[in-house]
């Protein structure tokens, strides 16, 4: 019964971080319709900020995640509009060479900037709990749950309420429509792309503490980040948090019942029976 | 009514490859009338409309809206300077709420917490405020096509382009319609007209343009038009006899 | 063992365009056969094939720093006399992670540069290929793997300095039990996590097999998937299963994770790593005060002779890792048995090899403090230790004849 509960808790902590890792991933897809294959990339390239900005400047991870949001937003609002606005309407296939080729870029350029050594950093919570009944609760993971879940609520509200939110959702419902009352569509789509990015480079930075970093890290996530994506509804903000929250309570409870190996192997047969039950997603129709 | 000339046409053109959708065509639009544009399908009349806000780019010619030269500019900059307009099949923001969809028309000119008092207002004008918190995907073709009217006028638009907005609309509806034009012409809004309902064409334009293979065939008042001798051949193909339009 | 790990790292992330990657570096690295210099008609041609690029590349810089460092003394110091002072000249090579491209090296080396010995390749995967091409040829293969089967298929020319896997995986387990004994506790359970390549599959064999024998109950026996980016559910597990001690076999990035999981949930029970990522000095680095007390298993330690590893030290600027000693143990070895042989015949070498016990300058380096080949070719001085890191540095603590400090048992483990 407590190890039940306990799983669920450090389920729910780490699914925190998934949806807000794969909201960004959505958020692309949601926009701009663009699958985005380096999506993964940018979860590296903010822990590596969030990295350096402990190592050189001092900074708690925490805080360094604020860094690596204004940083890869920068940067992914630059690409979309270098390379990624050229091919938005070219056929899929184009897109996807594109952004698979991004993927190998960042990938190996952090391999020649930074080597394939592990990087970590050492904080002062690091190996602190909260002890509540029988139940653990890693600090570290806390935290990063809690910075997820702020950051999460933010972008909901921003997506609903501000002008540029509401601009990004009608972008993304029907462009032209959104055109004929004033939107700068190109606009969105790369504050779209800036953001969606920029939130998943902030995951990263909020787990570093708990993991370390190294240029092939993305390729842990990448399966990841998709299945939740399509677990919660392609394109939906909202279902990329539920879709974050059910992949990581079944990765702890199969890790509970069966061996760690088939952890992934439990999830993607509940992600297999999902897509044959509920083809578009856990939550289907919400909207960005 | 004022003269002022808020719309220059001049030598417009568009070729899609070896086609000439809209072939060397000129006029102008005075602050506050409605011009119907009426001609045979595949006369250029929708490739007028996307020309004239942007949608498509002109081969040729010049757009002067207010004075400033709007060909080759994009659909949102033109919305912004003051002309935008429907869509014959209705484009309407499926998964937000009637509301949010004129909400968003109102963001042009507004912040957030205006847009929503000028978007319930305009919700309230065109009489769709009982219906302000459905899902616009859930709505009938009918007051999809209102929604979107109301979405297009909250964009505070000195011309509107209205493509085939009638075709929607039952007898009632459409005298309701005809009402909000006239109120709206108060304010001193200047509508263009493609539609194919004759006597509603009849009944609420100034004056008509008439288009065929492109070209500029006729422009008059809708009685001259209806007797002009290329509308009958081109467009009507029997003679019209104008007494539905005649009031 | 570790050298298999690493080498199941790259080719077990088997996603496709890592495939392509690997094959392309592959392809890339052939040309770069990096020479030392002109060889004089008198030196020595010795060939080095190590990773220099992709996962391991930093296990093999580590070892060829070491070669270069024995190499660079032993021409100072006037080269192999018998031969006239011939120096010895380093011909390296770059494995890549790929047995083909490891053997393809070794093959041109013999054949273009006329090598006497090839010395290398880290990973029991490259070294076997490249033990196929040396034993067709006749040439010494000097190394440091740690795989069981590289002297026991008959070879004649596979010299192996370290303790087999089989060795480390059976120490690791009866030094813990002899360890925890000496400070008044006896071990009933235990718990072994590994990751699940080759590697940590053929370690955690090892382990339960010392654990059958021993009658300990493994109450807690998981395989993980390599990589794992939360090793909070093995935890949990672990806390639950109620081991005395717990053998991680993992590399660094798994190790650091399970570490520090554990410090968080206030696990304090010994950890008794498997060699790999528990004994280089990022393991330090990443985990600073919380790796205090960690235990692992090794086939060397540089504590043994401080004043040939701080040479190491002082030139390069981190201690000595395992595969530095072990390599440079396999360099002084070789001078020695040329030395010997006054002959680069390989007949003559090999000969020279086995004939005599090695305990001069770098040879005795090793546990044991020499170097002695059987027939199969594997050195029988060999044993492995166990070491603890203390601060920042990894001090033997087992077994007492090489012990250089006290173990702290009760301080976490």
């Amino acid at each position: 019964m407590t190890q039940g509960l306990q799983a669920i808790v450090d389920g729910i902590l780490i699914g925190g971080v998934y949806a807000i890792v794969s909201s960004g991933l959505s958020l692309v897809f949601g926009i701009m319709g663009v699958v985005n294959f380096a999506h993964a990339e940018f979860l590296m390239v903010g822990m590596f900020v969030a990295y350096f900005a402990w190592a050189i400047l001092g900074l708690d991870p925490l805080i360094g995640s604020l860094i690596a949001l204004v940083v890869v937003f920068l940067a992914g609002a630059g690409l979309q509009r270098t390379l990624i606005r050229p091919i938005l309407k070219a056929p899929p296939v184009a897109q996807i060479f594109l952004t698979v080729g991004l993927m190998f870029t960042l990938e190996n350029g952090a391999l020649l900037l930074f080597g394939a050594d592990y990087r970590s950093v050492v904080t002062s919570y690091q190996t602190e709990s909260l002890h509540l009944g029988g139940i653990i609760v890693s600090m570290p993971y806390l935290f990063a749950f809690l910075m997820s879940v702020i950051s999460g609520g933010l972008l909901w509200a921003f997506m609903r309420y501000s002008r540029t939110g509401r601009a990004m959702r009608a972008t993304a419902q029907d462009p032209m429509a959104a055109k004929l009352v004033g939107i700068n569509t190109d606009r969105m789509h790369q504050i779209a792309f800036g953001l969606g990015v920029g939130l998943t480079a902030f995951g990263g930075a909020v787990i570093l503490p708990y993991l370390t970093v190294y240029p092939t890290v993305g390729s842990q996530y990448v399966v990841l980040m998709f299945t939740v994506v399509v677990l919660g509804g392609l394109g939906s903000v909202a279902g990329a948090v539920v879709g974050g929250l059910a992949v990581g309570v079944i990765q702890a409870l199969s890790a509970l019942v069966f061996p760690m190996q088939l952890q992934n192997l439990v999830l993607f047969v509940v992600f297999i029976a999902v897509l044959a039950l509920r083809p578009s997603g856990l939550l289907k129709g919400a909207s960005a | 009514m004022s003269a002022e000339t808020i719309l220059q046409v001049r030598g417009l053109s568009r070729r899609f490859g070896g086609l000439t959708a809209v072939n060397d065509v000129s006029f102008d639009l005075t602050r506050g009338e409605v011009l119907g544009l009426i001609g045979p399908n595949g006369a250029g009349k929708t490739t007028m409309f996307n020309l004239l806000v942007g949608i498509h780019r002109p081969s040729s010619g010049s757009i002067r809206l207010k004075g400033t030269e709007t060909s080759g500019l994009k659909p949102n900059r033109i919305a912004k300077l003051g002309m935008t307009k429907t869509f014959q099949n209705v484009a309407l923001f499926q998964e937000s709420s009637v509301l949010d969809n004129v909400l968003t028309g109102a963001l042009l000119h507004h912040p957030v917490a205006q847009a929503r008092d000028a978007a319930h207002e305009m919700l309230r004008r065109v009489g769709l405020d009982h219906i302000a918190g459905k899902l616009a995907g859930d709505l009938s073709f009918p007051e999809r096509a209102r929604v979107e009217v109301a979405r297009a006028l909250c964009t505070r638009p000195d011309i509107l382009l209205l493509d085939e907005v009638m075709a929607a609309l039952n007898a009632v509806e459409m005298e309701e319609f005809l009402a909000l034009v006239r109120d709206l012409r108060k304010d001193g809004l200047t509508i263009v007209v493609v539609e194919h309902h004759m006597q509603a064409i009849m009944t609420m334009c100034d004056r008509i343009l008439v288009l065929n293979f492109g070209g500029l065939i006729a422009e008059g008042t809708p009685r001259e038009v209806a007797h002009h001798p290329a509308v009958v051949e081109a467009y009507l193909g029997k003679a019209y006899t104008g007494d539905h339009g005649a009031h | 063992m570790s050298k298999s790990a690493e080498d199941q790292r790259s080719s077990s992330l088997v996603v496709s365009r890592r495939t392509i990657l690997a094959g392309t570096g592959a392809a890339l690295a052939m040309p770069f056969i990096a020479r030392q210099g002109m060889a004089a008609a008198k030196d020595v041609n010795v060939g080095v094939v190590v990773p220099l690029s992709g996962a391991n590349a930093q296990f093999g810089i580590n070892s060829r720093n070491a070669i270069q460092l024995v190499a660079d003394e032993i021409n100072a110091a006037g080269g192999i006399k018998s031969l006239g002072g011939a120096k010895l000249n380093l011909i390296i090579a770059d494995s890549t992670s790929t047995p083909t491209t490891a053997a393809t090296v070794a093959q041109r080396m013999i054949s273009q540069n006329s090598v006497v010995a090839v010395l290398g390749a880290f990973a029991s995967s490259l070294t076997l290929a490249i033990s196929e091409v040396t034993e067709r040829r006749g040439i010494p293969l000097l190394t440091m793997s740690f795989s069981d089967v590289l002297t026991e298929r008959g070879f004649k020319n596979v010299f192996q300095v370290v303790s087999k896997g089989s060795t480390l995986g059976r120490a690791q387990f009866d030094y813990s039990v002899a360890l925890a004994k000496a400070s008044g506790e006896t071990i009933g359970k235990v718990a072994i996590m590994y990751e699940d390549t080759a590697y940590g599959t053929s370690q955690a064999e090892g382990l339960r097999q010392a654990a059958k024998a021993a009658g300990i109950a493994v109450v807690l026996d998981e395989a993980y998937p390599l990589g794992v980016t939360d090793a909070t559910p093995l935890i949990n597990k672990l806390r639950s299963s109620g081991a005395q001690l717990v053998f991680p076999v993992s590399y660094l990035n798994d190790s650091i994770l399970i570490v520090r999981t554990m410090r968080q949930q206030g696990l304090d029970i010994p950890t008794i790593g498997g060699a790999a990522g528990y004994v280089i000095p990022d393991f330090r680095k990443a985990l600073a005060d919380l790796g205090d007390g960690v235990l692992s298993i090794s086939p060397a330690n540089y504590d043994q002779a401080p004043e040939l590893t701080e040479r190491f030290r002082k030139r390069f600027g981190y201690f000595m890792v395992h595969e530095a000693i072990e390599h440079a143990a396999l360099t002084g070895v070789l001078a020695s048995a040329l030395e010997n042989a006054k002959s680069t015949a390989p007949d003559a070498l090999r000969a020279a090899l086995l004939g005599a016990t090695f305990d001069q300058g770098w040879a005795s380096v090793m546990t044991g403090g020499s170097v002695r080949f059987d027939e199969t070719g594997h050195n029988k001085n060999a044993y492995p230790v166990m070491v603890q890191w203390q601060k920042d540095e990894l001090v033997t603590v087992y077994p007492p004849e090489a012990a250089k400090g006290k173990a702290q048992w009760s301080k976490r483990g």
